[in-house]
């Protein structure tokens, strides 16, 4: 096994977390290496630099890493659960197929069990989070419209995205019900910002932004962090974070490009793979200390993990709307999100609201539901649906059950054998009866904007795209794996930045505040240089 | 028919043209739209489709079984898996593209133009003040 020169900090995963705490360790000018199982992406190979940019989808750029099989990807076993994991290998990890829907957190998300009596409070509040929210917020590039009722106070670097027609439909749909909506806040740069080019409503930004206005960390923090001095080592992929015998982390044990083993020595580690990607080296990194996986004393590696449960809610108008026409990400609902105990479920859930789509994924929808049939009613068929279909998804907060575990697989291994993940999911009573409202009040929105037909799906079998929960945060070593800080309870100079570490999910996509958290711990981390490992 | 299931091989020339029956009978010619059996469309649908070739062949064999007419009707893996390739393929030619109104190209690097809507909608829900929940 190569044995490489030690250095300060090793980062694994180049994805939303591990390109933000990078980028702020970089000013201590430490030598910080960044482990990237995948490489760097070229914008102007995205699909929507081709006539086939909707099949892409379903091949090398779909979101299950089981279907997309790419050389970067590892398989999971997720048959027992109802809902698939999505996910992204790459520098930029799933920023680069996410859809730029880029809400934070709310204070009350922070305080679920003295507000709701459900899960756990965070040992951290809103207010701790709002600087780096705010930087976050600045290095990733939002848009978004101030003055949101839904939210305390709070702006963004540029303005928001277009309503449109799809949009506009929907706003008359919600306003006439008396309900809440707002424009999105977006990962999705409306003007040229920070050297990238703004949005050209391309409509493909879950295939990649070949615009670059989309903020993937690619093209967002990192090429701050590799100016800064920090070095990412693509094509790298760790099968354990090693032990020294005074119980410290002592580097990463991984496969190069090559297929050859190394080892990185390092003073500080940090985790930045996902809820699903960490624990899965944590358990894989047994020793005679940690028999049961590293850091793992709590026995809570692995356990609590949590999705957001997504409902799809789609209705057909008779008006041409956007099409695939403008970034899939629109406006935003929070009408059902805080705790109502006339409903029969605790928490609640944000509407994304979705443009619309192309006409291959009109046509692929039409023909699978026979709302396309054969024969000779086929094209008035598809003229019904091409750019009159609009709707939204709703993302439910997933409350923790220890239940809901990620495992190695007994037999299941990536292609350089190291075993895979497995996902042991189910869906819980709360979470089945929020879908349900969310279906239920979506319908009423859609026919108060004019639909003539509604359909839906929930949950979304192969909606896992949010991986949280499995390395929670917390005071109490029994109850929690990382400190309020991100330290590992069990091992001092190990940190975890990325989904792992939520205690409970809230009802919005997380990429925001796993990004704000990072950068929070990054903070606490330069703070303490001189007894951080106290 | 043995032939149709056990082989890797391409789709012979029977094979390929029990395909394209199939094809008409799914997305049929009409005005300025070609049928999807057309062979510009059938090429593609086979290049697309060459990993998924053991779908294709029980799709064929299913047709000489019970009839193309009544392939609509039952929801196989062979079947959704074809009209998959089927709805990928003939809505990216162009000539099908022109006639839905979409000009046949990528979507870089020209773009789209959206129209920003009227931000007046947003009066009432301004109106109600905040909605969020203290802690």
């Amino acid at each position: 096994m190569e044995e490489l020169e030690p250095v300060d900090v090793l980062i694994i995963g180049a994805g939303a977390s591990g390109a933000a705490v990078a980028y702020s360790l970089a000013e201590t000018r430490m030598r910080i290496v960044c482990l990237e199982q995948g490489g760097w992406m070229n914008p102007l190979q995205y699909p929507s630099t081709g006539r086939d940019w909707e099949s892409r989808a379903w091949g090398d750029m779909a979101i299950s890493p089981n279907r997309r099989q790419r050389e970067a990807d590892y398989p999971v076993n997720d048959e027992n659960s109802p809902i698939s994991v999505a996910n992204f290998n790459a520098v930029g990890g799933s920023t680069i197929l996410y859809a730029g829907h880029f809400p934070r957190f709310h204070p009350s998300d922070f305080r679920v069990k003295s507000l709701d009596g459900v899960a756990d409070d965070w040992p951290i509040d809103y207010d701790t989070l709002e600087p780096y929210y705010v930087e976050n917020d600045r290095m990733m590039g939002v848009s978004g419209l101030a003055g949101d009722p839904a939210y305390p106070p709070k702006t963004s670097p540029m303005p928001p995205v277009p309503l449109g027609k799809s949009g506009s439909v929907l706003a008359k749909g919600f306003n006439k019900l008396g309900w809440h909506w707002w424009p999105s806040d977006t990962a999705v740069a409306t003007e040229d910002y920070d050297g990238r080019a703004g949005c050209i409503n391309l409509g493909a930004c879950v295939s990649g932004c070949a615009q670059g206005a989309k903020a993937t960390t690619d093209v967002t923090y990192w090429p701050h962090a590799l100016r800064a001095g920090v070095e990412v080592r693509t094509q790298c992929r760790v099968r354990e974070v090693s032990i020294r015998a005074d119980g410290m982390a002592g580097g990463a044990i991984y496969f190069d490009a090559n297929g050859e083993e190394c080892f990185q020595a390092a003073e500080v580690v940090v985790m930045a793979c996902n809820g699903v990607g960490t624990p899965r080296i944590l358990l894989n990194s047994k020793s005679n200390l940690f028999p049961e996986g590293l850091a793992n004393s709590s026995g809570l590696v692995g356990k609590n993990l949590m999705f957001h449960p997504y409902s799809m809610i789609r209705g057909i108008f008779e008006e041409e709307l956007d099409g695939c026409r403008g970034p899939g990400v629109c406006i935003w609902s929070q009408e059902f999100y805080e705790t109502d105990p006339d409903r029969a479920f605790v928490r609640g859930y944000t509407y994304e609201i979705n443009r619309g789509s192309g006409p291959v994924t009109t046509a692929h929808m039409g023909m699978m539901s026979g709302r396309i049939p054969w024969g000779e009613g086929h094209h008035a068929a598809f003229d019904r649906l091409h750019n009159r279909i609009t709707g939204m998804v709703g993302i439910c907060e997933d409350l923790p059950e220890e239940h809901n575990t990620v495992t190695l697989d007994a037999e299941l291994k990536d292609g350089n054998g190291i075993p895979a993940p497995r996902i042991d999911y189910t869906l819980s009573e709360n979470s089945r009866r929020m879908l349900d409202h969310s279906v239920d009040r979506a319908t009423e929105i859609l026919q108060a904007a004019g639909a003539v037909d509604v359909y839906s799906e929930s949950p979304i079998a192969v909606g896992g795209w949010h991986l949280m929960g499995t390395a929670r945060m917390g005071t109490d070593p029994q109850r929690s794996v990382v400190n309020e800080w991100g330290r590992s309870h069990d091992v001092r100079n190990l940190f975890i930045v990325d989904g792992s570490i939520f205690v409970t999910s809230a009802g919005v996509n997380p990429t925001r505040t796993i990004q704000a958290l990072a950068l929070y711990i990054a903070d606490n981390m330069k703070k303490r240089l001189a007894n951080l490992f106290d | 028919m043995d032939d149709l299931l056990a082989s890797d091989a391409p789709l012979s020339i029977e094979q390929r043209q029990v395909l394209i029956e199939i094809l008409n009978t799914m997305i049929p010619q009409a005005g300025d739209r070609p049928g999807a059996g057309d062979a510009a469309i059938v090429d593609d649908i086979v290049a697309t489709g060459q990993s998924q070739l053991s779908a294709f062949k029980g799709l064929i064999r299913m047709a000489g079984d019970v009839g193309i007419e009544k392939l609509e009707t039952m929801r196989s893996y062979e079947i959704r898996t074809v009209m998959s390739i089927v709805a990928q393929c003939y809505y990216r030619d162009e000539r099908v593209m022109a006639s839905i109104g979409m000009e046949a190209r990528p979507p870089h690097p020209e773009g789209h133009a959206v129209e920003q809507g009227d931000w007046s909608l947003l009066d009432p829900v301004r109106a109600r003040g905040p909605i969020y929940r203290e802690t």
